[in-house]
């Protein structure tokens, strides 16, 4: 499988995900994250997953039970990390969490 | 009447604002609808749970609007991956295409240089042989009982010639039809290879500048990813082994038989 676009919107997505690598990100927490609409941000997650950049699992919640369904969670993979730190020090893009917001 | 225009306009904002949960609902359903259908349940709980999580009715409407965009561009992003796999494969396909035409080529250059040294070595030895039973005839004159015997063999001799000659031909004919039932598959593989390599090139550009609906590029796709896997049976058969073919085994059968003929011959 080819890497994935890098359009500037799939860069941000990375760097949410490198700030807290280990973290499991719903599609919605990442659209209010970082501002986006559904449309921006799903086909990314998606062509992520595709890549094995990121893989992805249903929360263990009961839907009946929460009262709102299920959110799928993405995580990054070893070769998500690792392409990702490669793709945004190729641009000079600072990884992790700014002082600024830390 | 700006009183009634008024109650008017609210009863309206009312109502659509009412309908509004609605309308993004049938926003949300209609973009799953356009995803391929194993991506579909997916899709449809994975949005759901962000459009619930919106607090505006309004704010939902619009991000459920994106998904259709969403929807579209997955659908391109799995176009995309498709054809790149299929790349890959023609490239693949290509190659052994090319392995394939070498051989049979070389199959038959090398069938017609053997097939002319033989009839250059047959001819040698058919002239030796005539020539060497001249010489036993002239050997044999004094003697007309050996003389007998030496015409018989010359008579024995000259028909194993006229077999041999008759069963090269046959072989040759045989060995002439297996290569060109070999060259008319690899032409055949080519012309479809070739009119695949056109589809392909031409679904890449559609989807490039996204000339044509998504839904009909992916059809395309499926069908091309179709035409690509039966070229693939097609030209592995192009190859096919040619111990199972019908005009070597005759060729072998009748190899055989001249190699008995030729024991019993010597004994």
């Amino acid at each position: 499988m080819p890497d994935p676009r890098l359009s500037h919107e799939t860069l941000r997505v990375l760097r949410l995900f490198l700030e807290e690598p280990r973290e499991r990100l719903a599609g919605s927490d990442i659209c209010k994250r970082l501002g986006v609409l559904s449309g921006t941000a799903y086909p990314i997650l998606m062509r992520l997953e595709r890549a094995a950049w990121l893989e992805s699992e249903w929360e263990e919640v009961d839907p009946r039970e929460a009262g709102r369904p299920r959110k799928r969670l993405y995580r990054l993979t070893a070769l998500g990390y690792n392409k990702a730190r490669q793709a945004l020090a190729g641009l000079g893009v600072p990884e992790g969490r700014l002082a600024w917001n830390s | 009447m700006e009183f009634l225009a008024s109650i008017l306009v609210a009863i309206i904002v009312v109502e659509l604002y009412a309908w509004l949960p609605k309308i993004a609902e049938w926003l949300r359903e209609l973009a799953v609808s356009r995803v391929r259908a194993e991506d579909r349940e997916r899709c449809r709980e994975e949005w759901k749970e962000r459009l619930n999580g919106l607090p505006n009715t309004v704010i939902r409407v619009v991000d459920a609007f994106s998904l259709l965009g969403a929807a579209r561009q997955i659908n391109a992003d799995v176009c995309e991956d498709k054809l790149a796999e299929l790349n890959t494969r023609l490239a693949h396909l290509s190659d052994i295409h090319h392995r394939n035409c070498r051989k049979v080529k070389e199959a038959e250059q090398l069938f017609w240089s053997n097939r002319e040294s033989r009839d250059t070595r047959f001819r040698c030895a058919e002239k030796d042989l005539q020539e060497s039973n001249l010489r036993l005839l002239d050997a044999s004159a004094p003697h007309p009982s050996l003389q007998m015997s030496v015409k018989r063999m010359q008579e024995l001799t000259d028909n194993f010639v006229k077999t041999l000659h008759v069963s090269f031909e046959r072989t040759d004919h045989l060995m002439e039809e297996m290569i060109g039932r070999h060259v008319i598959k690899i032409k055949e593989g080519e012309i479809v290879l070739r009119e695949i390599l056109v589809a392909y090139a031409s679904a890449k550009h559609l989807l490039r500048y996204r000339l044509k609906s998504l839904r009909f590029l992916a059809s395309s796709v499926a069908d091309l990813e179709t035409k690509v896997s039966q070229l693939e049976m097609d030209i592995d058969h192009e190859n096919e082994c040619p111990e199972n073919d019908e005009p070597l085994a005759e060729y072998n059968r009748i190899s055989g038989a001249r190699a008995s003929v030729g024991n019993a011959r010597r004994l």
